[in-house]
């Protein structure tokens, strides 16, 4: 009743205020006789009644419920919150004060507003609190606590810090820009700290830096981006535009480009405040059309200098958004206490320059710290000259190499002109050089000195003492990192070396083998020794004896010996290591290092020996016994990481992922009082055992960007790249260790990965070269294993590329060394390596029989996921015999060994494999649900490639579906993504998929631009199969074209190529094809004689496209030769095969065959009759091909 | 329906005069939200159901990330998000995308948003329908239905943006509830 509205207005109010009882006989009155009116308002009032809770419970009601209004006077933990201080987008800031304290503290409380990802945050949180709360710095304000409201909500404990923000405190001040670069050298300090402590703010804003009243600098939120990084998502890589860092216009280029976060991350930030505190202006003004455009933006135009900024007549928004003010070149400059003209001059120059470097888009051309960035500015200050130099060709072209040899050559210098003094004295001299002035190159790689311990001879007769070299090594090793000031060699890679090497425990070495030590561990230095436990009849006695050894001069530099017992083998140990230090030049450990080291070591004596001996164990390759060990050792110390971690990788080896992945987190959770470094590296390590790589990868981005002289790191981060599907990038970074120095050059290892990675990029050709390289390499330093290893590699690439006898025998290298080193989980991986070659000649006999003498060893060694692996491929075997019985079968089994490892990887794979078979199959809905479960999996791994071929997979059903352009969607996406990731392979075959679509859809030279690109990648990958498959694309082209001639070429090709690889479904299809091609060349006994091998071959197959396809040419060169009857039968009966599969392309060209062959035979009315109605279908589903066929009318020719 | 038409629509509603960067927020963020909801549509295309609170919740999420520095004030803020929200949900509900096979969005849309779903079940599409035609005699209940229901503003904050005192909004609240349950009702019962 709107014409009454407001009478209804008042009236209902009125009458809702009064009793119900009373408010009938109020209406009666007050409507004053009109019964319509009253009627209304009883109406409304009942349907109020009727409806209490109707609208209540917004769907966003609960979000916003949970901010301020809810929460104020509550108590949190010991505390009360008195009001909100601020928000954000992930969370509000209470100020709550301590509730049973005179004092009445006052706090920060962080609380995170509800989302869906509470319990990531949480557990991130509970990772991460040690490492915050240990940040002690007075410039830096502590997190107190935290945890979780009864709601479970997550919340932090801050430090309450009154203050203003930087910029505010500056302008409000009138600071000059001297006083201003003083209190920003003050931030940096307090950053340079946390980076020091590996915590990088990541989110460093103006907002974030408060001033207090006394002028002291307090940062808040350290280290708490990491917690709340929204970034986190189960399918973060396909979908990286989709989030935003925290806060756009301070975020990093590689931020917004969702690239991992180093602490040059923060330098930049840096940048920005430095900028903007002395111009009054945002370098850049960032657009909110996408994340990425601001960061082309940048890329493009490069920000003002701060000199010309300065110049600007901007508007700007007040922190709280709540006014606006124009800035001008008169207002900034009164701010600076400067006048105008004074103001530009000021920062030409020096000024411009430094913050210039800092914001630089390229990471490795902004400062390297914190501390080099304060430092320029200090000398800016007192008139020195600034190390900043303005870039220079040499930089723009982002010549890494160069910039390394320049850093590198510098430190050659340096220790040349100091030669006189002897390396020590010179190291300790560049050390001090560096101290007080940071070195010339713009980028320096600190190069430790290096050192490697190569384990104790046992002098007793007793080998029940044998686990205490593993124990000695692996303790001192601990007390010589610590500091950070050595860099040491990791004890399994000594150990791998020693076997590689034939060297065993020795009390010393001649000096050709220690140059060959040196060369192989790149270590400066060695340790090497003896012991002699004398039983429990002497009172446990242990003697020690070691000497350090220079492995450049060959020459002694100490020898040590310490007597004690196995009881105090750890004081014996620290005794040791001390004077070692000391011999190093190095400083005596702080509290902090010295716990550090502790935390490496576990916490009793019972411990110590099982885990030395599965230390032992897994250097071995008997990871069964090493388990056995290891969860002793984690029984008798449950709260000794470093066993969990090992105990993690253990399980892991034997293929167990849930039990890996929680021993990874009871490490994880125990790390807090590990090193930063080995810290970081169990956190890797847990992300790696989770398959969760894009942390994986950010955190050993971080470690290798914290010792980027540690070869090691940079080689996880590109194993952890390829692992995670991103080849491209592992290439990068591994062009980057080659960068990193003579002495790594020539490692064999960065050959073997980058081999690696080629193999997960499907580039063979580059998979053999590098594998080949490494081989070579390892070959001539004696690395056997590698070797081994690397001609794996290398017999595969060589199998895939067709080259059978070549992989046989690189692959019997490899084999014969795995035997002779007792290594069988790498025999294993040959065996399965080496059936490629079999296969590919279709003798698979041969290669089941590879497969199995694989999963026997599996077995043995009791590697789970290894004897999945074995069952997937004996499956399909199966596949190509054309038993899908037996191949489902084993899939299944397979399927479930993944699963009970929690292996999502294998899972997905499987998951793919079963679509493949069950598309073959015809079952199209099922084959469907599969590749997207495949699709779901990969993209929860965040393994981009095999998500991107489970959208192939699926724009292949939605193909035969006939469903063109939601498949032509799903095969672009796919490219899309292989292309970024450089998957050269799949991204040739999704380009061949693609021209499929637009054959169908008539664009024929849209459809050949396609194959030809597809086949220019395939030819140059050396691929033929998959090139024969696109020549075969082309000729059915040449076939629409009436290009028989040329069509017939293209299929004879295609079967030699299928025919020489045992591709039994593709060969009769490339027959099939041939029978067309003769046809249209009116050559209709090669045609018959072609169809007849086809049909002949289709009868084992079991891929039901295939046969429709061929039973449809067959129809076809039936009626050319003049057998209507029979061609009118055929092809009625692909018709029905295809419909009853629901293959609507097929359905549609089986149509079109049969409407064909009747125009020419005795029932043309039919025919006619179908090509109208084929015509009308076909061009509603975008079959314009078909369609046009059908319009024109006529019969086969 | 088109997107950009209707973020043209919103933009006339928000009386954002020349703040061009507002405007192209929105836009922005309405397209984001589009693609946003796009992946979950994406992401459960088989027999899982529809994430669409954690949607909903991402999107006011979102949208909330912004008030810090871009809005004029808290009330614009608030008054963009609710015509947003509202904008967003009925897109959805209208099956923007419905699924090819199965169960339709909007029916599994339904069943999630177990927010408005309570006591008796309302649809997202009749309330948005009916709250157009409250807005043609009295656009002011119809605002205030948006912001408490879309936006989840408190009596309080609702009174803050229209500039009337809480008790005024409570008896508008009221009748409004009133009349919407009952236009909502005689639309189930022409359906039956």
């Amino acid at each position: 009743m709107p014409e009454k509205w407001d009478q209804v207005k008042e009236l209902f109010a009125l009458a809702l205020d009064r009793d119900p009882e009373e408010r009938s006989g109020f209406l009666r009155e007050a409507c004053a006789g009109d019964d319509s009116l009253r009627t209304e308002i009883e109406s409304l009032l009942s349907s109020f009644d009727g409806a209490p809770t109707f609208l209540e419970d917004g769907p966003v009601a609960d979000l916003v419920s949970t901010q301020s209004r809810a929460l104020t006077g509550r108590r949190i933990g010991s505390y009360r919150i008195l009001r909100e201080i601020g928000h954000g987008g992930m969370a509000v800031v209470y100020l709550a004060e301590r509730a049973d304290d005179q004092y009445r503290k006052r706090v920060a409380i962080k609380m995170l507003k509800p989302g869906t990802q509470r319990d990531e945050i949480l557990r991130r949180f509970r990772n991460e609190r040690q490492v915050l709360a240990a940040l002690d710095h007075p410039s830096i304000v502590r997190l107190l606590d935290g945890g979780s409201t009864e709601e479970g909500l997550p919340y932090l404990i801050m430090e309450y810090v009154e203050g203003v923000r930087i910029d505010e405190y500056c302008d409000t001040h009138r600071l000059s820009i001297t006083k201003r670069l003083q209190l920003f050298r003050a931030v940096c300090l307090a950053v340079q700290y946390a980076h020091e402590a590996l915590v990088i703010h990541r989110d460093l804003k103006p907002s974030n830096i408060l001033i207090t009243e006394e002028g002291v600098v307090r940062l808040l939120d350290f280290g708490i981006a990491k917690v709340l990084d929204p970034q986190w998502s189960p399918d973060t890589t396909l979908t990286r535009t989709d989030w935003r860092p925290m806060t756009p216009e301070y975020a990093s280029p590689e931020q917004l480009r969702g690239a991992p976060v180093t602490k040059t991350t923060d330098i930049y930030s840096l940048g920005l405040l430095l900028y903007e505190l002395l111009t009054g202006h945002r370098p850049h003004r960032v657009h909110h059309d996408s994340a990425l455009e601001s960061d082309r933006h940048r890329h493009n135009q490069g920000p003002e200098k701060p000199s010309v900024a300065v110049g600007r007549i901007a508007e700007k928004a007040s922190p709280d958004g709540s006014t606006r003010t124009v800035i001008t070149p008169q207002l900034v400059a009164e701010a600076r206490a400067l006048r105008p003209e004074e103001l530009p001059r000021c920062l030409r120059g020096d000024l411009d320059t430094i913050v210039m470097k800092a914001i630089r888009t390229e990471l490795e051309q902004r400062y390297a710290s914190a501390e080099e960035f304060s430092t320029d500015i200090e000398r800016h200050l007192s008139g020195l000259p600034i190390k900043a130099r303005k870039p220079t060709l040499l930089y723009r072209g982002g010549k890494f190499v160069h910039r390394h040899t320049e850093s590198l050559a510098t430190a050659l210098l340096i220790l040349a002109v100091t030669a006189g003094l002897g390396v020590w004295a010179a190291r300790r001299l560049w050390k001090q050089k560096n101290a007080t002035e940071p070195p010339l190159s713009t980028l320096h790689v600190r190069i430790r000195p290096s050192v490697a311990i190569l384990g104790f001879k046992n002098l007793s007769s007793r080998s029940d003492t044998v686990w205490i070299s593993t124990a000695l090594s692996e303790m001192l090793t601990a007390e010589l990192a610590a500091g950070e000031q050595l860099r040491t060699v990791p004890d399994e890679t000594v150990a791998r070396t020693k076997i590689d090497l034939g060297l065993s425990d020795v009390e010393s070495l001649p000096p050709d083998t220690l140059t060959r030590v040196r060369k192989n561990l790149v270590s400066d230095f060695i340790i090497l020794g003896s012991y002699l436990d004398l039983g429990k009849e002497k009172g446990g006695q242990i003697r020690f004896d070691l000497r350090l050894e220079d492995t450049v001069k060959g020459e002694t530099v100490v020898a040590v010996s310490e007597t004690g017992t196995e009881k105090t083998i750890i004081d014996l140990v620290s005794q040791v290591g001390a004077r070692l230090r000391g011999q190093f030049g190095l400083e005596k450990l702080s509290q902090i290092e010295s716990d550090g080291v502790t935390a490496e070591l576990p916490s009793n004596p019972e411990a110590i020996r099982p885990y030395s001996q599965g230390l032992a164990k897994i250097r071995a390759f008997d990871a069964l016994s090493a388990r056995e060990l290891l969860s002793r050792a984690v029984a008798a110390d449950p709260s000794f990481p470093l066993a969990h971690s090992e105990l993690a990788r253990t399980w892991s080896s034997l293929g167990y992922d849930s039990n890996a992945q929680q021993e990874a987190k009871k490490a994880l959770d125990g790390a807090g009082n590990l090193s930063r470094e080995k810290h970081l590296l169990v956190e890797a390590r847990f992300y790696e055992t989770s398959r969760d790589w894009g942390k994986a990868i950010e955190a050993y981005q971080t470690l290798f960007s914290f010792f980027p002289d540690n070869l090691e790191y940079g080689l996880q981060l590109a194993n952890a790249e390829t692992a995670g599907g991103r080849g491209k990038d592992a290439l990068k970074s591994l062009a980057a260790l080659d960068a990193l120095g003579v002495q790594t050059k020539d490692d064999p290892r960065i050959d073997l990965a980058r081999s690696d990675a080629a193999a997960s990029l499907g580039n063979d050709k580059l998979r053999r070269d590098t594998a080949e390289l490494a081989a070579q390499k390892a070959g001539e330093r004696g690395a056997k294993l590698l070797v081994a290893h690397a001609r794996n590699s290398e017999c595969r690439a060589l199998a895939n590329l067709g080259e059978n006898e070549k992989a046989r025998s690189t692959c019997e290298e490899a084999r014969r060394i795995y035997e002779a080193a007792g290594d069988r989980s790498g025999l294993a991986q040959t065996l399965h390596d080496m059936a490629e070659v079999p296969i590919n000649q279709g003798d698979f006999a041969a290669a089941e029989t590879l497969y199995r003498q694989a999963l026997t060893i599996a077995r043995a060694i009791g590697n789970q996921k290894g004897q999945a692996k074995e069952l997937l491929d004996l499956g399909v075997i199966s596949v190509k015999r054309g038993d899908f019985t037996t191949a489902r079968r084993i899939y299944g089994e397979a399927f479930r060994i993944y699963q009970k490892a929690g292996d999502k990887y294998g899972m997905a794979s499987v998951m793919g494999d079963t679509g493949i078979l069950l598309r073959a199959q015809g079952k199209l809905q099922d084959a469907l649900n599969h590749f997207q479960k495949t699709f779901e999996l990969s993209n929860e791994l965040g393994h981009r490639g095999s998500a991107a071929q489970a959208l192939a997979a699926i724009g292949d059903v939605l193909f035969e579906e006939g469903n063109l352009p939601e498949a032509y969607k799903m095969y672009q996406q796919a490219s899309t993504i292989e292309h970024e990731i450089g998957g050269k392979n799949v991204y040739a075959e999704t380009l061949t998929q693609m021209g499929r679509v637009l054959r169908q859809q008539a664009k024929a030279d849209e459809a050949q631009q396609a194959y030809r690109k597809s086949l220019s990648l395939q030819e140059d990958l050396g691929n033929k199969s998959d090139a024969a498959e696109t020549r075969l694309a082309l000729a059915e082209l040449d076939c629409d074209s009436g290009n028989g001639t040329e069509a017939e070429q293209l299929s004879r090709a295609a079967v030699e190529v299928f025919r020489a690889d045992a591709y039994a479904d593709e060969e009769i299809f490339a027959q099939s094809m041939l029978s067309r091609a003769l046809l249209q060349q009116g050559k209709v006994d090669e045609a018959r004689a072609a169809i007849a091998e086809a049909v002949r071959l289709s009868e084992k197959s079991q891929d039901v496209t295939v046969r429709i396809l061929v039973i449809l040419d067959h129809a076809y060169v039936m009626a050319a030769a003049k057998n209507l009857p029979g061609a009118e039968t055929t092809a009625q009966e692909a018709l029905t095969r295809a419909r009853n599969l629901g293959l609507f392309r097929l359905q549609l060209e089986a149509s079109l065959a049969l409407s064909q062959i009747q125009m020419i035979g005795p029932n043309r009315a039919a025919g006619r009759a179908r090509l109208q109605a084929l015509e009308k279908s076909a061009r509603a589903k975008g079959f314009e091909l078909i369609a046009r066929k059908a319009a024109a009318g006529h019969g086969i020719p | 329906m088109d997107a950009p038409t209707d973020v043209a629509t919103l933009l006339g509603e928000l009386d954002v005069g020349n703040d061009k960067a507002v405007a192209d927020l929105v836009v922005s963020l309405y397209s984001e939200l589009h693609r946003l909801a796009s992946r979950y549509l994406q992401r459960e295309r088989s027999d899982h159901t529809l994430q669409t609170t954690a949607l909903v919740h991402e999107a006011y999420l979102r949208l909330a990330d912004q008030r810090e520095v871009h809005w004029k004030n808290r009330e614009q803020f608030l008054g963009v998000a609710a015509q947003l929200m509202r904008r967003i949900l009925v897109d959805y509900s209208r099956g923007h995308g419905a699924k090819k096979r199965g169960k339709g969005f909007k029916e599994v849309f339904l069943e999630e948003a177990a927010g408005f779903s309570k006591g008796k079940a309302s649809d997202v599409i009749a309330l948005d329908e009916a709250l157009t035609r409250l807005a043609e005699f009295d656009p002011q209940q119809a605002r205030l239905v948006e912001m408490r229901f879309f936006g989840g503003l408190s009596i309080e904050e609702a009174a803050g943006v229209l500039g009337v005192s809480p008790a005024t909004v409570k008896r508008h609240w009221n009748l409004s509830k009133a009349w919407l349950a009952r236009e909502l009702r005689r639309g189930d019962q022409k359906d039956a």
